[in-house]
Order: structure tokens, then C-alpha cells, then sequence
């Protein structure tokens, strides 16, 4: 049998005409939005002194209470017309329609509320679509909140219920483990690129301690929810001493599991400067998607030339004759680059961005999405992490928080790896981190100043989900940059 | 005092308990349903399509894990094809010792992804298993164990009402 297709060649053409003039109708209604505050829990692998909707009232008392709003929080509360309830797994929480729990306990019905979920990226979709209902007038004030609590069940079985986000005929049957994944991938991209084991342990070293002079940071090990075994300060030896996972990713290659939840309340931009005198601007925001299988990602000579994927300071000459998308590639997380830069005006990373929070679920994804987000070309991702001053002698950076490039910080908050990785929780830790960071206020949530990118004006927020199936990108900026 | 300090709970008080949750699924492997009978009768099917002037690589496409449709052309896919005695290579790899649940007893266990060098390989680096010794079913890191790596099919022995796609594994082409 075969299908007559129907579709003209000229008729292809002209849909992107059409899409190009439609679509700049659509963006420019007007409106802009902005975040305004955000709150986080402290992260921890077992929060068991608190109920998901708990650790949700905490992180929500905290944005409305603690981030210098113009107006009495009770007042400011009652302007919120909607809500946003972030979290991955059913499988977790053993709790289908949570958002309707979520909701009552804040005392935010009945206003309109929606669930965004998209495995990892959870997060980083619900301030999307939080973005959205403020952008599309359906909305002037959002409470965004996600959460997760993966202690419930044990590690071996969380890591099954996290495989269950991949393809559960062909992929889950055989590995049921979504570190094998990556790490598959992984052998791959140093295969292609000739990434070394100690620019992979670099990245651990970084996040790790970061993430010690981060308040919230699971790993820190003031933080009264810490494990003895998986806090503190690391060197590079200690990534390479500990235990193997799956080839070539050690057990501090891996990012954590955590309980904990991160909340921000978006406006539109003049009920915003209102309510702060502070507002950061979300100035570009994009999403993209890939296969589901990361051995389905159809490859072709110069392929990101062809699908349109070269960000403002790439040369076509660089990716002519490289495959793309590769089994290791994060297509979704270029796509949703490309769409974000656009929005934002961005011409050179490098030069515009002061400050990124990504989600590094890996050591090797890290370097990976440097090279996403255009930090580095394509197979450069291990040497833009060797532009940080490292101290040969002790295995650590010169510096916490080490400067990248020529002004680029990643991960300040010690990122999956060195904060949290409370699924629903933390695409919105990351945008609350971008904020406080462009707010100068990382002194006063962390208690120290170590984290604080000083004079960052743009920062960026990076959201990915499964083996790259879901990503959102969103560029931040200070009212006024 | 931290802000945060101020939302940390004072309660101290927690009672858990233990909370069974089993649940046995019916499912459906649906319009290719026919890769899980040939895994049952020691065959390797993929599907293809030759619809090339829609795909972006400007060949036809090979779909192992297969696909009923073909994701370019929207072409339903009627054509099978029998891999088993196909060039068959690793594409990359990786050694596992920890794992989830289901898998724990069988570690160090090395995942592969495979190859069709001969076909348009874009949707078929199938995710499989790749035992290094076929007598203890011990998987170990060897040297020989690399990229571009020849290997061939097996096939577990399995009911067909409880088939999976662990029913298929690989080996390096020179062992048996």
C-alpha cells in the first residue's frame, strides 16, 4: 500500500513564509513578563519531616515573604490568578491530580492552575508555561511550584521508576537505568571529540563544592538534611576513586536524587515594577524535543545546517561535515537555544551571558550542553571547562565558582550534581538562582557572598529532560540590560 | 539567622510506614508485535522504508527498534526485513555496575548500542545487551570490547506471553 503524500513542494515553502509573518503577530502583543520573587526548601535525599505539600508552603512563604516585595504578601497574594504545579512522577509521589493538593493547601483555588510535566525538564516547562499564561493575557500574576519526593521508595527502585521515562518495549527491558544511558552516550561523545576523564571530573569538582557555600545544596554539609557520605568538599581525586557506575561515569559523575521543592511568581512587566523595585526580565525563552531513543536521533552529514540550528556566532564551515544530530547530540537543547537567543537578542553567548545555571544530570551532559548552548563549538566542551584556573597540586579550581571564558559562571548553585535533583523542583531552583543572582541577593539566601556573579546582568536557565527528549532554555535579564 | 532558617520545620515528630503498591500490566506490543514473535523464533525483523525522496538523509530508512509508520513520509510501514545474519557492529557501549531493580542481579552487565552499517542506520541504533562470555553470563570490561566492533544476535529462550526485548542480546561475532 502507499500514500499519496498530498503536499507540494512549493506549498512547504511557503509554510515557513506563512509561520514567519503569523508568528511575529502572535509575539508582539505587548506583553512582557517578568520574575519577581522565588523561594526554595533546603534539599535533601529523604525529607521525611515534611509532606510534598509542606515543603511546597515553605518554598511559597519564602517568595512572598522574603524577597522585598512592595506590598504586604498577604495582599500580594491575592493578585495571583494562577498557578503553575510542577512534578514529574506519579510513580514517586503516589498521588495523581497532586496539584489539586497542592492548591487547596496554599489557598489558591479556585483560581485556573494547570500541571506541566516533561520528565527532567518538569521544571523548566512549568516557568514556561507559567510564561505563557502572563504573555497571553490569560494571566497577570502566576505562582509557579514544583516539587518531588523520591525517598519513598529505594534508590535501586528510583532508578527504575526514572527509567520508566524511556522507552519502556525496547530500552527500559534491556538497562532499566538511565546513568547506562548516558554513560553509553558518553563513550560516544569521547569516541567523536577526545573528551578526557579528568575534564568530565572537573565539572564534579566544580558543582560539589559550589554547592558547599549553597544553603539549599543537598550535598553542603551544614545543611542539617546532608548524608555524612555525599557532602562536603571534593577533589579530583575523590571523582576518580569513587565508585564506577556505568563506563566511563563514577558515582560523582552522577547527579543526586533529592526531596525538596522551588517556587517563583512571574508578572507581567508593569504589575512587575510595581511589586519590586527589582524585576528580572524573562527576555528570551525557547523549547525543544527529540526522540524519546537517543539511538533514533537521524543523523546527517552537516544535519544542523540543515535544520536551521547555527546560533548568531557560528560559522556554517564549522558543522559542514559533521554528523548531527549524533546518538550523543542534545538537538532539543540547541533547538531551544536557538529559539531563546532569538527572543533575547542574543548575538554571542560568550560575550552576553554572565551566568548560567544547567542541568548538568552528568558530568559528560555538562560539557555537552556548553556546546549546546554555544559556550564552545561543538567537541570543545572539554576545553572550555579547562579555561577555569585549576590548582594541579590540590585537584581543585583556584576559585569556588570558577570564571569560564571570559566572564561566563556555570552552575554557581552547584547545579544536579552539587545541589538537587528534586525533579519537579529543579527547573525552578534554577530560574530562582538566575534571579537572586541578577538581584545581588545570593549573599542574603546563602548567608555568603562566594556564589554571587558580581555585575551579571544576563543570566541563563537550561532545563533538560530524559536522554535530551524535552528542553527548555530561558534567558534572564535585569530591568533596563 | 539564614532566611531559610526561618522555614525549616521544627517538628520532629514522624511516623512511616510501609506501603505495598503491585500492579500487573496487559500489554499490547501492537503493529509490531511481529519483532517480539521473531525474537520468539530466533529472528531479528526490522522495518523499512523506501519512501526516500521525503527523508531528510535522501536514502530509505531502516527502523530497528521498529516503527508501523514512518515518521517523514507519515507512510504506514508494511515491509520487514531479517536482520540476524546482517553487519551488525557496536556503536557505543557502556559497562554497568549499578542499575535499577530489575537488573541488579545480573551486574557487571555492558549495554550496547548496535549498528546497520549496510542501511541507513539513522533511527536503529537499538539499545541491547552484549554478553562477553557466553557460559556464566558474566559481563566484563575487554579490551577487545570497542566501537565498531562486530557481534551477532542471540536469542533467550522465553514464552511468548511474557516476551520482552531482553529475549534479544548480542555476542561478539568471533565467539560460537
Amino acid at each position: 500500500m502507499s500514500v499519496d503524500i498530498g503536499m507540494k513542494k512549493d506549498v512547504v515553502k511557503d509554510h515557513k513564509k506563512i509561520y514567519q509573518s503569523v508568528r511575529k503577530d502572535v509575539v508582539n502583543n505587548g506583553r512582557e513578563v517578568a520574575v519577581v520573587a522565588a523561594g526554595m526548601t533546603q534539599f535533601g535525599k529523604a525529607r521525611t519531616d515534611s509532606t510534598q505539600e509542606e515543603l511546597v508552603m515553605d518554598a511559597t512563604r519564602m517568595a512572598l515573604f522574603e524577597n522585598d516585595l512592595n506590598y504586604d504578601p498577604y495582599d500580594i497574594k491575592k493578585m495571583i490568578d494562577g498557578t503553575v504545579i510542577s512534578y514529574f512522577s506519579d510513580h514517586f509521589e503516589k498521588q495523581l491530580l497532586f496539584g489539586a493538593i497542592i492548591r487547596d493547601y496554599l489557598g489558591l483555588n479556585p483560581l485556573q492552575s494547570v500541571r506541566a510535566e516533561g520528565g527532567g525538564a518538569t521544571g523548566g516547562l512549568g516557568v514556561k508555561t507559567g510564561y505563557e499564561m502572563v504573555k497571553s493575557g490569560d494571566a497577570d500574576f502566576v505562582l509557579v511550584a514544583g516539587f518531588e519526593k523520591m525517598s519513598e521508595v529505594s534508590t535501586t527502585k528510583g532508578n527504575e521508576f526514572i527509567a520508566l521515562a524511556s522507552d519502556t518495549d525496547f530500552d527500559f527491558q534491556v538497562g532499566g537505568f538511565y546513568t547506562a544511558y548516558y554513560a553509553a552516550m558518553a563513550t560516544r561523545y569521547i569516541h567523536e571529540f577526545g573528551i578526557t576523564e579528568k575534564q568530565l571530573a572537573k565539572v564534579a569538582v566544580k558543582n560539589r563544592n559550589n554547592a558547599q557555600y549553597n544553603y539549599f545544596a543537598q550535598t553542603n554539609s551544614k545543611n542539617p538534611y546532608s548524608t555524612k557520605s555525599t557532602s562536603g568538599f571534593i577533589n579530583i581525586d575523590d571523582v576518580y576513586k569513587s565508585n564506577m557506575i556505568a563506563t566511563p561515569l563514577k558515582r560523582l559523575d552522577c547527579c543526586l536524587m533529592s526531596d525538596g521543592a522551588a517556587v517563583v511568581l512571574l508578572a507581567e512587566k508593569n504589575l512587575a515594577r510595581k511589586l519590586t523595585k527589582d524585576p528580572v526580565i524573562i527576555s528570551g525563552i525557547g523549547g525543544g524535543t527529540d526522540t524519546m531513543r537517543p539511538g533514533d536521533r537521524p543523523t546527517t552529514k552537516g544535519g544542523l545546517i540543515k535544520e536551521n540550528l547555527l546560533l548568531p556566532h557560528e560559522k556554517p564551515e564549522w558543522y559542514e561535515n559533521m554528523s548531527y544530530p549524533g546518538l550523543h547530540s542534545f538537538r532539543a537543547g540547541r533547538a531551544a537555544t536557538k529559539m531563546a537567543y532569538r527572543m533575547a537578542g542574543i548575538k554571542n553567548p560568550l560575550h552576553d551571558i554572565d551566568v548560567v545555571e544547567l542541568h548538568d544530570a552528568f558530568t559528560s551532559s555538562e560539557l555537552q550542553t556548553y556546546e549546546d548552548l554555544g559556550l564552545a563549538k561543538y567537541g570543545d566542551g572539554g576545553k572550555f571547562i579547562d579555561t577555569a584556573e585549576f590548582d594541579e597540586e590540590k585537584g581543585v579550581f583556584k576559585e569556588i565558582n570558577p570564571k569560564m571564558g571570559d566572564h561566563t559562571y556555570v552552575n554557581p548553585s552547584g547545579g544536579l550534581i552539587g545541589c538537587m535533583h528534586a525533579v519537579g523542583a529543579t527547573g525552578i531552583m534554577q530560574v530562582g538562582n538566575i534571579f537572586w543572582q541578577l538581584q545581588k541577593k545570593m549573599e542574603k539566601f546563602n548567608d555568603n557572598d562566594k556564589l554571587q556573579v558580581k555585575n551579571a546582568k544576563k543570566g541563563l536557565a537550561h532545563s533538560h529532560a530524559g536522554t535530551g527528549s524535552d528542553v527548555t532554555v530561558i534567558v534572564m535579564s535585569k530591568d533596563g540590560e | 539567622m539564614v532566611v531559610g532558617e526561618k522555614y525549616r520545620s521544627k517538628n520532629r515528630e514522624q511516623i512511616i510506614v510501609e506501603q505495598p503498591y503491585h500492579i500487573q500490566y496487559r500489554h499490547s506490543f501492537g503493529e509490531v508485535s511481529k519483532f517480539f514473535k521473531g525474537l520468539h523464533e530466533k529472528k531479528l525483523y526490522g522495518t523499512i522504508c523506501r519512501g526516500k525522496e521525503h527523508h531528510m538523509s535522501g536514502e530509505d530508512n531502516l527502523f530497528v527498534p521498529p516503527r508501523a509508520d514512518c515518521p517523514e513520509c507519515m507512510v504506514p510501514l508494511e515491509e520487514w526485513i531479517e536482520l540476524q545474519n546482517e553487519d551488525i557492529r557496536v556503536y557505543t557501549f557502556t559497562t554497568m555496575y549499578f542499575s535499577g531493580e530489575n537488573f541488579l542481579d545480573k551486574l557487571p552487565l555492558t549495554l550496547i548500542n548496535v549498528e546497520f552499517p549496510r542501511y541507513n542506520n539513522n533511527y536503529s541504533k537499538l539499545i541491547s545487551i552484549l554478553i562477553t562470555n557466553e557460559k556464566d553470563e558474566i559481563n566484563i570490561d575487554k579490551k577487545d570490547l570497542k566501537i565498531g566492533m562486530k557481534i551477532k544476535p542471540k536469542f533467550k529462550e522465553m514464552p511468548l506471553e511474557k516476551i520482552d526485548a531482553s529475549a534479544l542480546y548480542f555476542v561478539p561475532a568471533g565467539i560460537l
